[in-house]
């Protein structure tokens, strides 16, 4: 049982060892008829009756009982039962004090339910405000593509990877690519962990691992275009500015504490800058940006707008984007309107921008790090560089930047699995699947596959990469149906400047909401950065 | 997964120890005023054994229940009895709603990993504290108190004889 399980099974042992108990006092026990009058005049409201004869009878008498002091008996209207209970007679009652042995009065016990009705009534409505926001927002609540744990036991909070995001049809599939990083291996064994954590239907065609043997000081980095280069000196920021002022302590480590934006509340695009300086940089040549990021839910949110717009004609449309490459190319084109993140570097020869390359990467679960490469500046002979990003608003979560150098281009080895457990349990079948490129495994909701790998020598510094090759159909949501838009989805299509202008509204609703809620379930040591306020 | 079964694992052994039998003469928690009966007490002595029943009576030396099981009346001397548990009205029973409520928070999406957690707590805390409900143990009361929930708390009449009672 992982750390998050215990805090909340302690809290749960605890809040049910104090709060459990509830103590009534509701009865009490008189031996003459003088305590009890003086006794239940004290009481708010009067008590009922229960007079025990002496003869083993009892009398049970509703609250409009009295003590007739000149016969000296008790009159009231009750039930009389005899020694083991059973009813002798019921209707109005008069008892001679001389025959009973002692009295009882007791109260109502009411409201016993109060405290446990209102805890369910809280979570109720915990459940119903949730619920209705995820029905009405369903982009914020649910995940989508495979996501790869090295640590089968996190959840998507921890993703290590996350595969081919942009492939929601067939005809789209394609192959991606994840830095797992330089993960400490001990022996020559690997595995990661595939699960599927939404409503989806996964179609994985390979799972591989690549892998590269790296010296002390040494890293491998991966670039857009899925080139692997070798590097060496990580130049750490010396400053970083934004509109916000300064970000420095969000971007200088690799610590998921990001740095992020909210979109602009008239248009969704809008872009924003980031300004970030080197200080003695002791090699100018080869510089290489690295960069651990990943976009926020926005993307997600359109995503998802665009198959509530389909509504029931969701089936014709995947049809059509199956055999009409315009639409397939342009299906997104929304998404596509955000653009990528552009990379300038400060030319002090002309004092300009000039620009150097710019990157992406769909998905707002793993934190994708990448190498951006930085072209010469042959001209320049200071140690200091200045570089601009230009990225959209709202749109990127940015965890770390450093310079590095690029010693070399390297082409890491191609690993197949050699086993996957299937929930535990050793599946043939589902490695066939992944080893013949001809066939998909098929993994559905809630299912987890562990690949296990085996490397080519024992306890070397391997720097790790996950290639995963796929695409993915979405389940359509009964609540998304009502959503139907076509009009929306082809402005979505051809005119996306204008529906990201139209939408900005909408998303700022619950911009804020969704991604503090989304990423404040941090516990632990793990940590991530959200909007405060 | 497995974790999750364990958890729902440890919910219903907790629910189930705080949770004991509680007998048909037993009133609701509303109609208390007017039980007939006396109350349900399950007491371990000091040799181990275990007895349940109704109260009849308690005096100074001896506790008699008419004992659930054998239907017959039982003395047993207060010194040897090393705890008890005494019940005086049926429980709410909220178990139905725990399946519910756990699998509830499927709809929440992403936010069911903070929702769920609060879905087991709530509704394990409801479900316990309705099983502890209407309940006393030796260390909350004494026997001088325990008379109050006895069928006869005046004592067994001397007409009675154990025959005589059901």
């Amino acid at each position: 049982m992982n750390r998050n399980n215990t805090f909340y099974l302690i809290i749960l042992l605890l809040s049910v060892f104090t709060f459990s108990c509830n103590e009534y006092f509701f009865r009490s026990n008189y031996n003459n008829v003088n305590d009890l009058v003086h006794g239940s005049d004290t009481m708010l409201e009067k008590p009922f009756l229960k007079a025990h004869l002496k003869n083993g009878f009892v009398y049970i008498l509703d609250n409009r009982w009295e003590f007739d002091t000149n016969t000296n008996s008790i009159t009231g209207f009750g039930s009389l039962y005899g020694i083991n209970r059973l009813l002798v007679s019921k209707g109005h009652a008069t008892i001679p004090i001389n025959n009973v042995s002692i009295f009882e009065t007791n109260s109502k016990l009411n409201e016993t339910e109060v405290e446990r009705i209102a805890a369910l009534s809280l979570l109720a409505g915990v459940d119903i405000a949730v619920g209705i926001f995820c029905l009405t927002n369903p982009k914020a609540c649910f995940g989508s593509c495979p996501t790869f744990y090295l640590n089968k036991n996190d959840n998507f909070h921890y993703a290590d990877a996350e595969g081919f995001s942009n492939a929601i049809s067939p005809s789209m599939e394609y192959g991606d690519i994840d830095a797992l990083c330089n993960t400490n291996i001990i022996g020559d064994s690997f595995s990661i962990t595939m699960k599927n954590e939404a409503l989806e239907t996964h179609c994985v065609n390979n799972v591989n691992l690549l892998a590269y043997p790296t010296n002390k000081g040494e890293r491998v980095y991966q670039s857009q275009k899925n080139d692997f280069y070798l590097c060496q000196n990580d130049y750490q920021v010396f400053k970083a500015t934004a509109d916000e002022g300064n970000i420095i302590s969000l971007i200088n480590n690799n610590d998921k504490t990001e740095r992020f934006s909210h979109t602009d509340s008239k248009n969704l695009s809008s872009k924003e800058e980031i300004y970030i300086d080197f200080k003695n940089v002791k090699d100018l040549n080869n510089l290489g940006l690295i960069i651990n990021f990943r976009q926020t839910l926005l993307s997600t949110y359109l995503f998802y707008s665009a198959m509530g717009y389909m509504g029931n004609k969701v089936s014709d449309m995947f049809a059509k984007i199956e055999s009409d490459s315009f639409l397939r190319n342009n299906f997104d084109a929304a998404v596509k309107e955000l653009g990528n993140i552009e990379v300038y570097v400060w030319n002090d020869m002309n004092n300009t921008w000039e620009f150097n390359n710019q990157f992406n990467e769909t998905g707002p679960i793993a934190i994708n790090k990448q190498i951006v490469l930085l072209k010469n500046n042959s001209n320049s002979n200071i140690s200091n560089i200045k570089v601009k990003l230009v990225l959209n608003k709202g749109l990127w979560r940015i965890d770390y930047l450093a310079l590095t150098n690029i010693k070399d281009k390297v082409a890491p080895i191609m690993l197949n699995p050699i086993s996957i457990l299937n929930k535990g349990k050793l599946d043939n079948n589902a490695l066939k699947s992944i080893l013949n490129t001809e066939k998909h495994l098929i993994s559905m909701p809630g299912s987890e596959y562990e690949f296990n790998f085996k490397l080519p020598k024992k306890n070397i510094d391997y720097e790790l990469f996950l290639y995963s090759k796929g695409y993915y159909l979405e389940w359509m949501r009964q609540h998304w149906i009502k959503d139907k838009n076509l009009l929306k989805l082809k402005q979505m299509v051809y005119n996306p400047k204008k529906y990201l202008k139209h939408e900005a509204p909408n998303f700022k609703k619950y911009e804020s909401y969704m991604e503090q809620e989304f990423w404040n379930s941090k516990v632990d040591t793990k940590t991530f950065s959200y909007d405060e306020k | 997964m497995k974790n999750s079964l364990q958890i729902i694992l440890i919910i219903f052994i907790t629910i189930n120890l705080s949770s004991c039998y509680a007998p048909k003469y037993l009133p609701k928690a509303a109609s208390i005023y007017q039980n007939e009966y006396g109350a349900f007490i399950k007491y371990r002595t000091i040799d181990n054994n275990t007895f349940a029943g109704e109260i009849i009576a308690v005096d100074s030396s001896n506790l008699i229940i008419l004992n659930d099981y054998s239907k017959e009346l039982m003395t047993y001397p207060i010194n040897k009895i090393k705890r008890f548990r005494l019940r005086y009205a049926l429980p709410k029973h909220y178990e139905a709603f725990i399946p519910i409520f756990i699998l509830y928070p499927a709809i929440h999406g992403y936010y069911s990993l903070i929702t769920m957690p609060f879905h087991v707590l709530i509704t394990t805390l409801v479900s316990v504290s309705g099983e502890n409900d209407f309940r006393y143990t030796s260390r909350k009361i004494s026997y001088q108190q325990l008379r109050m929930f006895a069928r006869f708390p005046q004592g067994i009449p001397a007409n009675i004889t154990s025959y005589d009672l059901n």
